[in-house]
């Protein structure tokens, strides 16, 4: 049986003549850690906002838990986190009455949500408009972490958040996801953090999804490769299988399928290695100059 | 449906400082009016029509960002809806309730009294009615109002609730002023048309908020 709890199938979006989303196919399943990633105005908010129906979709659909986003019983909302990037909480609340909150929506570990809070040393009393910013991040994502919710969606949720409390974040979120056997849906554009949690990547671009992929089959199939300045740059970088390529200080580095790099040729000065996420987003959405890494998807 | 206490706490938090502002002119209204209140008293109306369009307008915020934060915490639309509703009829009795009680229990009569106003005499007689009268006006306006609202939330916005509006906005006045000295029928057609105009703006609201737009 389908672990699917999530799905979208041609789903788009406009905003008056302007195309935000483009037939987006999504199939998420529980237990994992998605990576939403892509440049500004990619369509990572509108997708979020699409998937828990609080906008209409221009065509296509989505599903949660077997319900239409669009139509979600009390039932359903209740089994749903979501943490955005364009909503607060009124500043007079404070976390205690934060939390209660969201207990009369769904079964809510106070326990969980209170430990978390304490990581920081925040006062559950003191009202939630006296924190900075990434403090009340912080108590956002306690509200999420505490539901015992089956979908959590976030966007942007590691803004404003020192590196630290950053790592302790996903950390405790990827726990949620173990304990729950929940999904997560992470969209951000600090992607060395998602990198240590994530277990499939989205990349979006221009409201296409370019990329949808299990992020251990990413690192298996695509290499860096260094080519410092005093080295010949070998063909097969130039040719038309290569991901992308940077010039960056000292040289250039190349992405590309490492079933398509002839290694064995290679100058010892030219350096292959596995690719880390950031560098294979930059080289799909920021440096890409073929259309090889939709062989990536197949 | 279910009544969520911190839900209707959240909408009656976002409305205080309009109900404190609304109480406080309420009760000075009703205690310093030298004359005596009739049901069309002009400065009411212009209160309950000021009074209905800021309650409707902060609840009607759907875009705002603490509004967007509360409609994605998970509660249903119906369950929204419904809260926004008693958080409305509770701002109307918070208003109200006060004034009302220093008319029925005679604290506006012995300040008039003080003041030696000699409309004192049919004072206690004929104000609680205006009171219930006004108390419609709210029934009337809070609905249609809200549907403006939720309309304007749409994704598919039109010009059709500035139209409903104003056909609402004439309907008003034409059910309200045949209770003054018209002949018996005319007060029940009007009070059925009103009664069916408050029904369709209250059941279009409701199935519209189901799918209006929180996000831009």
């Amino acid at each position: 049986m389908s672990d699917a709890i999530v799905t979208a199938t041609h789903l788009s979006r406009d905003y008056g003549r302007f195309r935000a989303l483009s037939d987006v196919n999504l199939t998420l399943e529980r237990g994992r850690v998605i990576a939403l990633l892509g440049p500004n105005g990619a369509g990572k908010s509108t997708l979020l906002h699409l998937l828990i129906g609080q906008l209409e979709p221009t065509a296509g659909g989505s599903h949660i838990l077997g319900h239409p986003s669009r139509r979600l019983p009390q039932a359903i909302t209740g089994r749903i986190a979501y943490m955005g990037d364009g909503e607060e909480p009124p500043g007079g609340y404070n976390a205690r009455q934060l939390f209660q909150l969201q207990s009369q929506l769904s079964p809510f570990n106070s326990k969980r949500a209170g430990d978390f809070l304490a990581i920081q040393k925040l006062d559950p009393r003191k009202p939630f408009g006296e924190f900075s910013k990434g403090q009340k991040k912080w108590i956002r994502a306690a509200m999420i972490l505490g539901s015992e919710s089956d979908v959590i969606f976030m966007d942007e949720p590691a803004e404003g958040l020192d590196p630290a409390s950053r790592i302790k974040l996903y950390e405790h979120l990827r726990r949620h996801v173990s304990d729950c056997d929940s999904l997560a849906v992470v969209a951000t554009h600090i992607i060395n953090d998602i990198e240590t949690v994530a277990d499939e990547v989205i990349i979006l671009k221009r409201g296409k999804v370019l990329v949808h992929e299990d992020l251990e089959d990413i690192r298996e199939q695509v290499r860096e490769l260094f080519v410092p300045e005093t080295e010949r740059v070998p063909d097969f970088a130039l040719s038309a299988e290569t991901l992308g390529s940077q010039a960056v200080s000292g040289g250039t580095r190349f992405w590309m399928k490492a079933d398509k790099m002839d290694t064995a040729s290679l100058a010892a000065a030219i350096t292959v290695r596995p690719v880390n996420l950031e560098a294979f987003y930059l080289s799909v959405a920021e440096y890409n100059h073929s259309q090889a890494h939709r062989e990536i998807q197949k | 449906m279910k009544m969520k206490s911190s839900l209707l706490v959240f909408f009656l938090r976002c409305l205080w400082p309009v109900n404190a502002a609304a109480m406080s002119v309420s009760i000075l209204f009703v205690l310093l009016y030298p004359k005596y209140f009739l049901w069309n008293n002009a400065w009411a109306a212009v209160f309950i029509l000021i009074h209905s369009v800021a309650i409707t307008f902060i609840l009607g915020r759907v875009r705002s960002r603490s509004f967007a934060f509360i409609y994605t915490r998970g509660f249903s639309r119906d369950v929204l809806w419904l809260h926004k509703m008693l958080a409305s009829v509770v701002s109307v009795f918070v208003a109200w309730l006060p004034a009302a009680l220093l008319i029925g229990l005679g604290g506006r009569s012995a300040l008039q009294d003080w003041f030696r106003n000699p409309y004192l005499p049919i004072m206690a007689a004929r104000e609680m009615s205006a009171v219930w009268f006004w108390l419609f006006g709210y029934a009337i306006l809070l609905p249609m109002f809200h549907y403006v609202w939720i309309r304007k939330a749409q994704p598919t916005r039109s010009s059709g609730s500035g139209m409903l509006l104003s056909v609402g906005l004439f309907f008003t006045p034409s059910a309200l002023v045949p209770f003054g000295n018209h002949a018996p029928w005319s007060v029940m057609v009007y009070g059925l048309l009103a009664a069916v105009m408050i029904a369709t703006y209250t059941i279009s609201g409701f199935l519209l908020h189901r799918t209006l737009e929180v996000q831009k």
